[in-house]
């Protein structure tokens, strides 16, 4: 199960980590994201998942293995982790500390130490791309919990990172909601960004990953691409999980369990492929059925 | 206190503490960073250790005059006046009737002693005023950045800004805290009310620790590391001399009055 070596944007190597309580959330964990790789780590609650993000960040230190950026120990990097990896914790609330939205959005820009009309239109842009334009000058904390997701993700896109790291950004949203968080970080990733995120919704997972990390206990206990680990039931009942609705719909249609299709587009086409009383199915997706489809 | 007014309160005073972290866009030809804080420092000294009526409010008047010249606006400043008044006059007025209770003196001793609380009010104020002012004026970004040019250490940077942005978070925090308390009130007697709201208190020690924690690592995330900030290597000009020298001068002689 060990991926093709390459040049890793990202890289945690064998690593432990242990907080002050005693509590052991990560033991001996190697994850690797390349360049353009969008990777999902699984897992149930208190698997882990969240330390190993901040890991990844710089802003936990592992006690033991390491956690490299462009083969570069993370500790050894300041400034320019800052300026290559976006991060959005899980509660937007962590995150939003600044008197009004746009000083949130800008405050990463003027530690970087940019010339305030830089910053004032990066900040624009960005506010634009998200559609949160019309509440920069309002306080964060007056926000919906949407457009506070939405803030928080724009403090990470605004430098202009080559990594995003997001801790459970489909959490509490709406499904159109995720839907258009989706085709923001496809259209990250097609611009050559790397993102790495944690969930526990398959189904997202499913439509957005390229490489799949789950964790149970601190460990990763199975990885690889989606399909293959998706498919995997015993794995995913260690990490409280189950395989995605397509999958399971797949299954109890045709009793078959060669084939695992984990998107509804996927469903679709192998339920055509297989079946001959299947004529009244549709080739695709319908571009609504698209819209919904996580 | 009625539950609605207690959480108005709150409100205001986080609004009034997040006057000092607001962030400002720089003016073309405004002074150096470092010799506007040192000007607006001398000032808030001057407001503090000097004696009557008359400079405090001078020195208040002076740190208006200057930030007005930086198009700063007054708002912040008036409320967070209106704030530290209201502090000073809930400490020291019943101090000045128990006193005026134990001397057994009549009442027109007591408002000669109220009278005399005037000074200290004003001093209060003034400082105050003078480092809103000063922060509004600077920023967040600007106050760093002559705090470094200074050779501040950058851990105690660190300190400052995490202190500045940690208190009106927790103001909000212990806002929820207390509606959260407040949508489960059943009884309607005062007693309980206060009781129940004074459980707010262990809550709050715990959160406060969490979100200190969580407050510091979205700092970190979001590159917040003052070492990272250089000393401004402006050199300060002729105008930020006269503006060191004058508001020093000023100082000097306000607390000499």
């Amino acid at each position: 199960m060990e991926r093709p070596k390459g040049e890793y944007l990202i890289e945690v190597d064998r690593a432990s980590f242990t907080y002050p309580d005693g509590t052991r959330a990560l033991e001996d964990v190697s994850v690797e994201a390349r360049q353009g790789d969008v990777v999902a780590i699984i897992g149930a609650n208190g698997s882990g998942k969240t330390t190993l993000l901040m890991l990844m960040a710089g802003l936990l230190e592992p006690q033991k293995g390491a956690v490299r950026f462009r083969g570069v120990d993370v500790k050894k990097l300041g400034r320019e982790l800052r300026r290559e990896v976006g991060v959005v914790f899980q509660d937007p609330d962590d995150q939003l500390f600044a008197p009004t939205v746009f000083d949130d959005i800008a405050f990463g820009l003027r530690m970087l130490g940019l010339p305030d009309e830089e910053v004032r239109s990066r900040v624009i842009e960005v506010a634009r791309e998200l559609g949160i334009e019309h509440i920069l000058g309002r306080p964060p904390f007056r926000l919906s919990g949407g457009e506070k997701r939405k803030v928080a993700l724009a403090t990470a896109l605004v430098s202009r990172p080559s990594v995003l790291l997001l801790d459970e950004p489909f959490s509490d949203l709406s499904p159109l909601a995720s839907r258009r968080l989706m085709d923001i970080l496809i259209k990250f990733k097609n611009g050559g960004g790397t993102v790495v995120f944690t969930s526990n919704d398959v189904e997202v997972v499913a439509e957005l990953s390229d490489y799949v990390y789950v964790l149970s206990s601190g460990r990763v206990v199975v990885h690889g691409e989606p399909k293959s680990v998706l498919c995997d039931d015993e794995s995913l009942a260690k990490a409280e999980l189950r395989p995605p609705m397509a999958t399971i719909l797949y299954r109890e249609l045709t009793g078959e369990r060669e084939r695992c299709p984990i998107r509804i587009s996927e469903l679709i086409s192998a339920l055509r492929r297989g079946h001959r009383d299947s004529a009244h199915l549709p080739a695709k997706l319908s571009t609504k059925a698209q819209r919904y489809a996580v | 206190m009625p539950k609605s007014a207690l959480t108005s309160f709150l409100n205001e005073v986080a609004e009034v503490l997040e006057a000092f972290s607001i962030e400002t866009s720089s003016r073309k030809g405004s002074p150096e960073p470092r010799a506007l804080l040192i000007s607006f420092i001398a000032l808030a000294v001057a407001a503090s250790f000097s004696r009557g009526v008359y400079p405090p409010i001078i020195a208040l008047a002076t740190a208006i005059l200057l930030s007005r010249a930086l198009g700063v606006k007054l708002k912040r400043m008036a409320k967070a006046a209106a704030l530290i008044s209201m502090f000073i006059l809930a400490v020291t007025l019943p101090m000045a009737l128990y006193q005026a209770y134990l001397d057994q003196a009549p009442l027109s001793d007591s408002s000669a002693l109220l009278w005399g609380l005037a000074p200290l009010l004003l001093r209060c104020v003034a400082a105050t005023s003078a480092l809103v002012l000063m922060t509004q004026s600077l920023g967040l970004m600007g106050l760093i950045r002559a705090l470094r040019g200074l050779r501040v250490p950058p851990r105690a940077l660190l300190i400052l800004v995490l202190f500045l942005r940690y208190i009106p978070i927790m103001l909000r925090d212990t806002i929820k805290l207390l509606s959260a308390r407040e949508v489960r009130m059943v009884s309607s007697s005062v007693k309980d009310h206060w009781l129940m709201l004074s459980t707010v208190a262990s809550g709050l020690l715990i959160k406060g620790f969490e979100r200190a924690y969580r407050l510091q690592m979205a700092f970190k995330a979001r590159g917040l590391d003052p070492s990272f900030i250089p000393a401004p290597n402006v050199r300060a000009g002729p105008l930020d001399l006269a503006l060191v020298a004058l508001s020093s001068t000023l100082a000097c002689l306000l607390v000499l009055m």
